[in-house]
């Protein structure tokens, strides 16, 4: 089966063309460096089997990041590439190009994101382009599939490329010449939205409009949330399901233990959502009807800022800030998609060329970086007293990723390059990435999310039943009591954190604590360990050593916070 | 291979350019004449068309050590400080 790598500078649509061909989708974001991970799929044309690849987008092929050695790798093992160029930044796009004619495989140009070259006014000349090149050059618009058939049916005609590549050195003056061939502008003067769009990139209005959005962000976040909560979860727990529960727990009583793992005890004679601990009581309600909803609107919204090609901005504007604690600008994009959730946030440090930077950003995330799943344990337990602990926790949290990243750049030694970021255009966000999108993840959630509570939701109930819990209290108990201020049972909870920080919040509302105590426990949680699935993947993208230092850091920060917490609050 | 990406990217210099990106003004529109630094990111930054001989338009700078905000070919880029301080430009009247 022939292989077809699509290839091609950060951010030109090579996702959605991906998506497009498949059917299979592969998450597309208006910032370079969406994707750092390979896709693969079949497909079949007339009859014919091939391979499509997905591939990180790169500038050039030989390259530092992680994420741009995984794309030149592939150019290697393809048989045809597909060359996905932004028509509309040609002649930096020709770069690439230039590179991948010297690989001397058989090629084709996708020339994308055509619908905004004929809205700019500016014209390429399709066929003396492909005559120069001496490849078929297709124009298509990968998010509405115009040119999709036409790209398929010149897969045909993939040819290794005529051209002979002079020196390097004259590499841009060849592409000027080309361009001069191909492409003519027709002027346009800047508009009122043409200002205003500069006007998130200018010092002081950018950042006033930065604090804006991210005062809007928190702000619907929670607006959808706790309206999918009061409105429809919330009465369709109590309405439909709470009955039904009612009904089982009837025809459990033949069996006390079945009844106590499935419904749970009751309290005050009546099953409690939150408290029982059952695993179709408390198990589905957590997940189901407290976290998800907050899952659903905070993708909703990261979908909606990644699409339109703020978040880059965002990046440009903190990068000042961000270099006080050896970060770079960019470090934002990893931080927000931990606050969704801490595997993909790391994941992405891929982008990042230095292995320094990635260890701390990572460090970072999983210490101080509430994911969605604490952030509405945060809410669920301490939304009850009020906004201010809420905050509360949130403020703690940004002390310790600003104290920790401070003492992290003065102690870790290593490489740390400054920002070079390509600043797409803004651009209108598609339904029809959006929404997938957002599904992708929100299934992501429910597969890792539903199974992981479940278990440890019994394993809770063994361990009540089994009496093996006040052997755990008892050895780690004192402790907590003594520099903490919490009682012993907090210490099973952090434990079973480290499953998924979801379970916890059943554990801790029976506690019946005060509200420090909940403000400990919250951060505690949040810093203490982090789940296993966030674990595993520091293991596999930084190594056993890494993962070691930054369990040794995560431990003593945690301690340390909750020690002087408990004093000073 | 080294020199090799190292020479494509390098363009005679002109003698009378001084200035820097970041003394440049926002709004400002200068040539790049010469970038002086290191190959790595002579190189990095070639990779991406940012070479002598460019057009550039200065579109503005971020308070508190934040990065230079600049347009080449009607596209934006935003450079940290330390490497806007390397790229020298010659400013158009
Ligand atoms: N207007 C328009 N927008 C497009 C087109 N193709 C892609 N886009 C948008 O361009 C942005 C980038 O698309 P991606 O598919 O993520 O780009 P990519 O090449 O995979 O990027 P990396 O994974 O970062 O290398 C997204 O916001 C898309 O919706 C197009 O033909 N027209
Ligand atoms: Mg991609």
């Amino acid at each position: 089966m022939k292989k077809i790598v699509l290839a091609g500078n950060p951010n030109v649509g090579k996702s959605v063309i991906f998506t497009r061909l498949s059917g299979i989708y592969a998450v597309s974001s208006n910032y370079p460096g969406t994707t750092v991970e390979i896709s693969r799929s079949q497909i079949s044309r007339d009859g014919v089997k091939f391979e499509l690849i997905d591939a990180p987008g790169t500038y050039a092929l030989e390259a530092d990041a992680e994420a741009e050695r995984i794309a030149g790798k592939l150019i290697d093992e393809a048989d045809i590439v597909v060359n996905v160029i932004d028509a509309g930044n040609l002649e930096r796009n020709l770069y690439l190009t230039f590179e991948l004619l010297e690989k001397k495989k058989p090629m084709v140009i996708a020339l994308n994101m055509w619908d905004e070259v004929q809205r700019r006014g500016v014209r390429i000349d399709i066929q003396a382009l492909s005559q120069i090149l001496g490849i078929p050059v297709i124009p298509v618009v990968a998010t509405t599939g115009e040119g999709m058939k036409q790209l398929l049916q010149d897969l045909d005609y993939a040819r290794v490329p005529i051209i002979v590549p002079s020196s390097h050195q004259e590499r841009w003056h060849e592409i000027g010449q080309v361009i001069q061939a191909v492409q003519s502008f027709s002027y346009h003067k800047p508009t009122w939205v043409d200002r205003l769009k500069e006007a998130t990139l200018l010092p002081i209005s950018g950042f006033l409009i930065g604090l804006g959005v991210l005062y809007g962000v928190f702000w619907v976040v929670r607006f959808i949330g706790e309206g999918l909560i009061n409105y429809i979860l919330d009465p369709l727990f109590y309405r439909f399901y709470y009955p039904l529960l009612l009904g089982l727990d009837r025809h459990l009583s033949f069996s006390p233990f079945l009844r106590t793992i499935l419904i749970g005890h009751l309290v005050d004679g009546k099953i409690d959502f939150e408290q029982s601990l059952g695993l179709l009581s408390t198990g589905i309600y957590i997940e189901l009807g407290v976290v998800l909803p907050y899952i659903i609107s905070f993708y909703f919204i990261l979908g909606l800022l990644e699409d339109t090609g703020y978040l880059p901005r965002l990046a440009v504007l903190l990068d000042g800030f961000f270099h006080r604690i050896g970060l770079h600008g960019y470090a934002i994009v990893p931080t927000l998609l931990g606050l969704g959730c801490n595997v993909p946030g790391i994941m992405s440090t891929r982008i990042l060329e230095s292995k320094t930077e990635r260890f701390i950003i990572s460090v970072l995330i999983s210490i101080a970086v509430p994911c969605a799943s604490q952030q509405a344990l945060i809410f669920g337990v301490l939304g009850k007293h009020g906004t201010m602990p809420v905050m509360l926790v949130y403020f703690i949290l940004l002390l310790v990723w600003i104290i920790l990243g401070v003492i992290l750049k003065y102690t870790v030694k290593g490489y740390r390059p400054a920002l070079i970021l390509e600043i797409p255009p803004y651009r209108f966000p598609y339904w029809k990435t959006l929404l997938p999108k957002l599904w992708l993840r929100v299934k992501g959630f429910l597969k890792e999310a539903l199974p992981i509570v479940s278990l440890g939701i019994l394993a809770v109930n063994l361990l009540f039943m089994t009496n093996l819990f006040p052997y755990i209290a008892q050895a780690i108990g004192p402790f907590f009591q003594k520099y903490l201020g919490l009682p012993s049972e907090v210490s099973l909870v952090l434990v079973l954190g480290f499953l998924r920080k979801d379970i916890a919040m059943g554990l801790l509302a029976p506690l019946q604590l005060t509200v420090k105590q909940l403000v400990i426990s919250s951060v505690m949680l949040a810093m203490f360990f982090p789940c296993v699935a966030t674990f595993m993947v520091i293991l596999k993208e930084l190594g056993a050593k890494k993962l070691i230092q930054g369990t040794i850091i995560m431990l003593f920060a945690s301690t340390l916070t909750g020690i002087i917490l408990n004093l000073v609050l | 291979m080294v020199f090799l990406i190292l020479k494509r990217c390098i363009v005679p210099k002109s003698a009378d350019s001084f200035t820097t990106l970041i003394d440049m003004l926002p709004g400002q529109t200068g040539t790049i004449t010469e970038i002086d630094h290191g190959h790595g990111l002579v190189r990095k930054l070639c990779v991406m068309g940012i070479i002598p001989g460019k057009k550039v338009v200065k579109i503005s700078q971020i308070l508190v050590g934040g990065p230079i905000v600049i347009r080449i070919d009607d596209h934006d880029l935003a450079l940290g400080r330390g490497i806007a301080s390397r790229i020298k430009v010659k400013i158009e009247k």
